[in-house]
């Protein structure tokens, strides 16, 4: 077995513990910003060893975890996802006094789950990384003790989350019994070409574990009220990683132990693309609150991200991780703007971002650009992200074209709310004309998801090669 | 395959054992007159002091909490212990890396004024 392979994950997890045993040494008194500026120098440690084994291939612990270009590239967007977290935390943490360092290294651990989560090609490795992850975010979701709203929301996340965890469980637990394995590769030999009742019944409860951690449709309660309640950068983690995580797995599930299956759950992934998308859409169309519709938003996303895998092809996984990727660096930079002006003002209101163009151009801008990206609007990376998610489909055929027809819909549904944030802002005049001030950090961190977003303007040519050039698609895991 | 079959025997053995001693239990038991004192709950003889309904200090839930992950390491080191010699040396580092990682959550507890009964 090959250490290096592992090091971005033993960087992490020395990381976390390091800061635990920090944070409970150190006096009460003592002023823990100094452990946030050490932990940004280890992930980009973990950053450089992740992309200094990218491109190589194995396997951990005797298969339990997989070295490939899908875990790889996904442990690439957890680790962005969580140095921008820890960007957009350093102020907001003012907020909890006392619970700066437990912040930082329980952001660390929920890293390392979903990094295990994306990697692992075993029911009860994917379990453990899902629970580390989870278990992680459910105290980070309601750090804000004093606050009703994020006490609730990290209780019904909890509550859900576990429910979803014991039911995806059971249909693991069926899984092994008819198979008599918990290997991904080994499940699909032993599936052979036929599966009675049972099979269907316990891929079903393993669809509505991943549907629940993925924010699909009937499965989605959680999303609106934890988003809301949760500290905004937790949101932003949750909506960005906990999200990935979910279908970097859901995606090496699917394809890798469930090829012979292929007709009968792309028929249910459909129906639950199509509810994901349409009724994520439609609610966020009333939203009042800016964190509510960005919530729903993520939910219509989901629905989106969806038909990479109902596709069922390579254009389908690549387009799925490029989609992910975009996705990524324009909700973070929606969301930063979100901090932002919650820092200046305390409000998360839609109508008071009126006229923030007057107060705070730069906010705007980023705003707006995160905001269309998210929407897809051609030459931002949300467009071409969409592109190769429709094509991936197309390739398929058949009644995907339905599917991808849906999808053109709702984007346009979408592109309302969107821009109805962006006039908001840009046309209506505002309350109170005071300058709105960000602080160069917030600032530094918007700079770096616009230029994310940005990125497919000049650079998603060569991003779309390197993803296919990888032979990704020739891999063990995708026949 | 078949060893699913020995599972869902026993499952049902299981289920119908429990479903046969509570049938047995209600032919067997005597009939009496439901009076206020027949239904007291049984507290070692003594009269019932309060309602039943009591709510238990969180702390417990605290204090179990970290039980579990202890009993839950030893089932680890048992199956660890029976192959030690296998394992070798190798072995005995990757169990010390893990026992110490579940120390520093004691420590980590216990600074935290968990292990401390007010």
């Amino acid at each position: 077995m090959d250490w290096w392979l592992l090091s971005p994950e033993i960087i992490v997890a020395t990381l976390a513990l390091v800061l635990l045993i920090l944070d409970f040494l150190l006096p009460a008194g003592v002023d823990r910003k100094k452990m946030g500026v050490f932990a940004l120098i280890g992930l980009l440690a973990a950053l450089l060893a992740t992309l200094d084994i990218a491109g190589s291939k194995g396997q951990l612990f005797g298969g339990l975890l997989a070295v490939d270009n899908l875990s790889l590239f996904f442990k690439i967007i957890f680790i962005l996802a969580a140095i921008c977290v820890f960007l957009l935390a350093h102020d907001y943490l003012e907020k909890v006094p006392g619970h700066r360092g437990e912040f930082y290294w329980l952001t660390l651990t929920a890293l390392l789950g979903m990094m295990i989560t994306a990697a692992s090609s075993e029911l009860i490795t994917i379990y453990i990384g899902i629970e580390l992850m989870s278990l992680s975010f459910y105290p980070l979701v309601g750090c804000l003790k004093k606050n009703k709203a994020s006490t609730e929301a990290a209780l019904k996340y909890f509550i859900l989350g576990s429910f979803a965890i014991a039911v995806w469980l059971y249909g693991a637990a069926i899984l092994y019994g008819l198979t008599g394995t918990t290997d991904l590769a080994k499940i699909a030999a032993g599936l052979g070409k036929e599966a009675g009742p049972l099979m269907y019944f316990g891929l079903f409860l393993l669809l509505a574990g991943f549907g629940f951690k993925m924010g699909l449709v009937p499965f989605h309660m959680w999303v609106p009220d934890t988003y809301e309640g949760a500290p905004t950068p937790v949101t932003a983690y949750l909506a960005v990683g906990s999200k990935a995580a979910g279908f970097a797995v859901f995606l090496r599930l699917m394809f890798t132990a469930f090829p012979a299956l292929y007709a009968r759950w792309m028929v249910w992934l459909g129906i639950l693309a199509v509810l994901t998308m349409t009724w994520g859409n439609i609610a966020a169309l009333r939203q009042s609150n800016i964190k509510r519709l960005l919530a729903y938003s993520a939910i219509a996303h989901a629905g989106y991200t969806l038909i990479g895998v109902i596709s069922f092809n390579a254009t389908g996984a690549a387009a799925i991780m490029f989609y992910l990727f975009g996705y990524l660096f324009a909700n973070l930079g929606a969301f930063a703007v979100v901090i932002a002006f919650a820092n200046a003002t305390g409000s998360e209101h839609i109508a008071d971002y009126a006229g923030l163009r007057w107060r705070n151009p730069f906010l705007a801008f980023c705003l707006a650009l995160c905001l269309l990206s998210l929407a897809g609007i051609p030459p931002l990376t949300g467009f071409f992200g969409k592109l190769y998610l429709f094509l991936g489909a197309l390739e398929r055929g058949g009644w995907l074209l339905t599917l991808v027809i849906i999808a053109a819909i709702n984007s346009a549904i979408s592109l309302f709310y969107y821009v109805n944030v962006i006039r908001t802002m840009y046309l209506l005049p505002p309350k109170d004309t005071g300058e709105l001030k960000s602080s160069p950090l917030l600032n530094f961190t918007l700079v770096v998801t616009v230029a994310g977003v940005l990125l497919a303007l000049f650079y998603f040519q060569p991003l779309i090669g390197a993803l296919q050039a990888n032979d990704l698609m020739s891999a063990a895991w995708l026949k | 395959m078949p060893d699913f079959f020995v599972l869902a025997f026993y499952a049902v053995l299981g289920l119908g054992m429990a479903a046969v001693i509570i049938l047995l239990n209600w032919f067997v038991a005597p009939r009496t007159l439901a009076t206020a004192r027949r239904n007291t709950p049984y507290e070692c003889g003594d009269p019932p002091l309060g309602s039943g309904w009591v709510a238990y200090h969180i702390r417990y839930y605290i204090f179990a909490l970290l039980f579990v992950v202890f009993d839950v390491e030893a089932i680890f080191l048992f199956s660890w212990v029976a192959v030690f010699k296998t394992l070798g040396l190798w072995g005995f580092i990757e169990v010390a890396i893990f026992i110490v990682i579940l120390v520093i959550g004691l420590l980590y507890a216990w600074k935290k004024g968990v292990l401390r009964w007010i």
